[in-house]
């Protein structure tokens, strides 16, 4: 079938395929399919579909239209990220193609949660983080990040020395779209080990405190359909300000946790994806004249925790989701420091290693190349040693 | 420089000089004292003494006609005004870097240093240095190993804010577009992998030049790895000269000043930058052997090699433009 002679292509060359490189000298996405792209490759802008749109004799009828702003070299397009945050739709998407681990860092209003994220992109990107077996390659939500960092700084330039009421961050607000309120952060990582090239994508939930209260509460399945694409999450980070704990209101903030915690129990009773809990003592650099945290290898045993072994129901549904398989971890964390002296990050480094080496355990085949003896066929020599083993 | 802080550098300097195999005899000789002096008063006015002294740190002192180079010529100056007679010579040397790692150690100079000249720390493996040159260098890098890296927030109490946040996500997110500002156009429209890689590693040498030079060079690599280019090619670091020399022709871009003049003069330790000024106008290996000083067999693969022209670039925008 000989194809309708196509309208001469737009001058400079505009091509609605992401991968192509055309416009720059390089070669047509589809080049086995049109060996002559500049008269024949359907995804170049052309001077007809400039002018007119695209007709009833578009070749392109009937196929999904691809932005033109998915070309990332085109000369004065968007690139094919926003910055912005990703919503559910792109995880779940992002689930299917890559080695993407999904984390979700739930905890009420004012624990911490974004200053955990900050704190850590600000630390990975600075090559800070040396005991992470992953370096900084990537992010799709750089905006948002730059955004939450100006949040921060707002917050450090009004903490007074003795931190007021603790709230470095204005809490994330809900978002009025109530069909999709899940955001995620993306950090793409590449690992240490020279012999792993893979690039995996790490999504961080990013939500708001008001919808895990909500998550923690309401028991309907229904009820949390919105926040589904948390059931597929590799890892949950329940995260509690250390301070509320040790306050005279602290049966009500562990009545929160222990919540949470059983719901994700359920989650991971049910047969979610779920492989690891860790369970954040944030803020801790408040409360450190009066919890003295104990060495990492006896941090899941509560009676090293001084007076925050009294939350009997919180380490029950520890223990609980021990139980049902959940590598469980606990962590005392200070994203961002009161003292002047201590203004590094504390703990978050250790929170990340635990959940990536958790659910990134991959092991790598050995490369095995038999020995081929001098003057023998490799071929020959491959089949005989493959009979042999 | 204060007697107290005379004492202390001595100090300092004998506990390198018990490492070193100096005996404590030649440590406390008078020559020694006029060498604590006056380098110390050299690396606190002479503006050009934080890049110098980098060097000095890294001359190899078994090769022969080492005292006569020329980046040993300013504090040498300055010493023979405290003392006349005194003649440098080969031997000289070793005690110089000696003093000089003490007085660094013991922050004399007082200076940017760190910032500035500690990215050619990382070049010093590749100059041969023997064993005690080696403890020397080996001390300097330990005393600079994470300098310059952020503090977060930032730790000093009159400077509230990410400044230096703000340059490094400005910086992620240039490095993420593969957009070349100066040639307004993608990274990916080079099909020369060497030209690519020169364009990238000196153009983040704009963006990143206030940051820790470790992470920063790492970002630098994960762009190149995003174009598509194979990081693990290992090739000798003459080879990788000679293919990146027709291409600095091609782009021609100019070293600025001060290090266009101090290059100029010795460039040791700068075999990218000896290669943009093309002093001998051609390729020669063994001039270029002989005035950079470092070992051109020396194995490196293309991600360390875009670190070290990465690494020159930031050296380069640091002199000129300061780091603030």
């Amino acid at each position: 079938m000989s194809a309708a002679p196509l309208p001469a292509a737009l001058v400079p060359l505009r091509c609605k395929n992401p991968d192509c490189t055309l416009p720059q000298q390089g070669g047509c996405a589809r080049q086995a399919e049109f060996s002559q792209p500049l008269s024949n490759c359907p995804d170049l802008l052309r001077q007809a579909e400039r002018a007119a749109g695209a007709g009833p004799s578009d070749p392109n009828q009937g196929r999904r239209e691809e932005p033109e702003e998915k070309n990332p070299d085109a000369d004065g397009g968007a690139a094919p990220w926003s910055g912005r945050s990703l919503m559910s739709e792109d995880v779940a998407d992002m689930l299917w193609r890559r080695p993407a681990r999904l984390l979700a860092i739930a905890g009420p209003i004012d624990a911490g949660k974004t200053s955990l994220l900050v704190s850590f992109f600000l630390q990975l990107s600075a090559g800070q983080c040396k005991d992470l077996p992953y370096r900084f390659a990537s992010s799709k939500s750089l905006l948002e990040l730059q955004q939450l960092m100006k949040r921060v700084e707002d917050g450090l330039r009004q903490r007074t020395p003795s931190g007021g009421s603790g709230t470095l961050l204005d809490h994330t607000p809900l978002d009025g779209d109530e069909e999709d309120p899940s955001r995620f952060i993306h950090l793409g990582l590449r690992p240490r080990n020279e012999e792993d090239d893979r690039h995996i994508d790490l999504l961080i939930s990013d939500m708001s405190g008001e919808l895990f209260t909500q998550y923690g509460e309401v028991a309907e399945d229904g009820e949390n359909e919105r926040l589904s694409i948390l059931r597929r999450c590799d890892g949950f980070l329940v995260m509690v300000d250390a301070g509320k704990l040790v306050s005279p209101e602290w049966r009500k903030a562990e009545a929160d946790l222990s919540d949470l915690i059983t719901r994700l129990v359920d989650l991971k009773r049910g047969g979610a994806h779920l492989q690891t809990v860790g369970l954040v003592f944030s803020k801790f650099d408040q409360v450190i004249d009066q919890v003295m945290p104990p060495q990492p290898p006896a941090r899941l045993a509560r009676d090293h925790w001084g007076i925050l072994k009294r939350c009997n129901r919180l380490w029950q549904q520890l223990e609980a989701a021990a139980a049902v398989g959940l590598d469980v971890g606990v962590f005392p964390v200070a994203a961002f420091p009161l003292h002047p002296t201590e203004r590094q990050p504390i703990g978050v480094e250790s929170v990340l290693c635990h959940f990536l080496n958790r659910v990134d355990r991959r092991r790598l085949q050995r490369v095995v190349e038999p020995p081929v003896p001098v003057g023998a066929s490799p071929f020959e020599t491959m089949r005989r040693w493959k009979e042999v083993s | 420089m204060d007697e107290a802080k005379i004492k202390q550098v001595k100090d300092e300097l004998l506990k390198l000089v018990k490492q070193s195999g100096v005996t404590k005899a030649e440590a406390n000789t008078e020559k020694m004292d006029v060498l604590i002096r006056a380098a110390g008063d050299w690396l606190t006015k002479d503006l050009d003494a934080e890049f110098r002294s980098v060097q000095i740190l890294h001359l190899n002192t078994s090769i022969p006609g080492v005292h006569q180079r020329k980046c040993l010529e300013s504090v040498w100056n300055r010493i023979q005004v405290d003392w006349e007679e005194v003649g440098l010579e080969a031997a000289d040397v070793l005690p110089l870097q000696l003093v000089l790692s003490a007085l660094v150690r013991c922050n004399v100079e007082n200076l940017t240093y760190s910032d500035v000249a500690s990215v050619l720390f990382h070049h010093g493996p590749y100059c041969g240095l023997d064993g005690k040159s080696i403890q020397v260098v080996g001390w300097m890098r330990a005393h600079y190993s994470g300098a310059g890296d952020l503090g977060i927030p930032p730790a000093d109490e009159d400077q509230p804010g990410f400044a230096a946040v703000e340059t490094q996500s400005n910086f992620l997110w240039w490095g993420q577009a593969k957009y070349s500002h100066q040639s307004r156009v993608s990274f990916r429209t080079y099909k020369d992998k060497d030209e690519q890689l020169w364009r990238v590693a000196s153009e983040a040498a704009d963006w990143g030049h206030l940051l820790a030079v470790a992470p920063s060079s790492a970002w630098v690599q994960e762009i190149l790895l995003s174009l598509g280019q194979d990081l693990d090619e290992t090739k000798t670091l003459w080879q990788w000269i000679e293919l990146t020399y027709p291409v600095i022709q091609k782009v021609k871009g100019e070293v600025q000043e001060p290090l266009n003049a101090l290059a100029t003069e010795d460039c040791l330790l700068l075999p990218v930058t000896y290669l943009r000024l093309d002093l001998a106008r051609k390729l020669d290996r063994t001039t270029m052997a002989k005035e950079v000083g470092v070992d051109l067999d020396g194995k490196l693969d293309r991600g360390e090699w875009a670190a070290w022209i990465y690494r020159e670039m930031v050296l380069e925008a640091r002199m000129t433009r300061g780091m603030s």
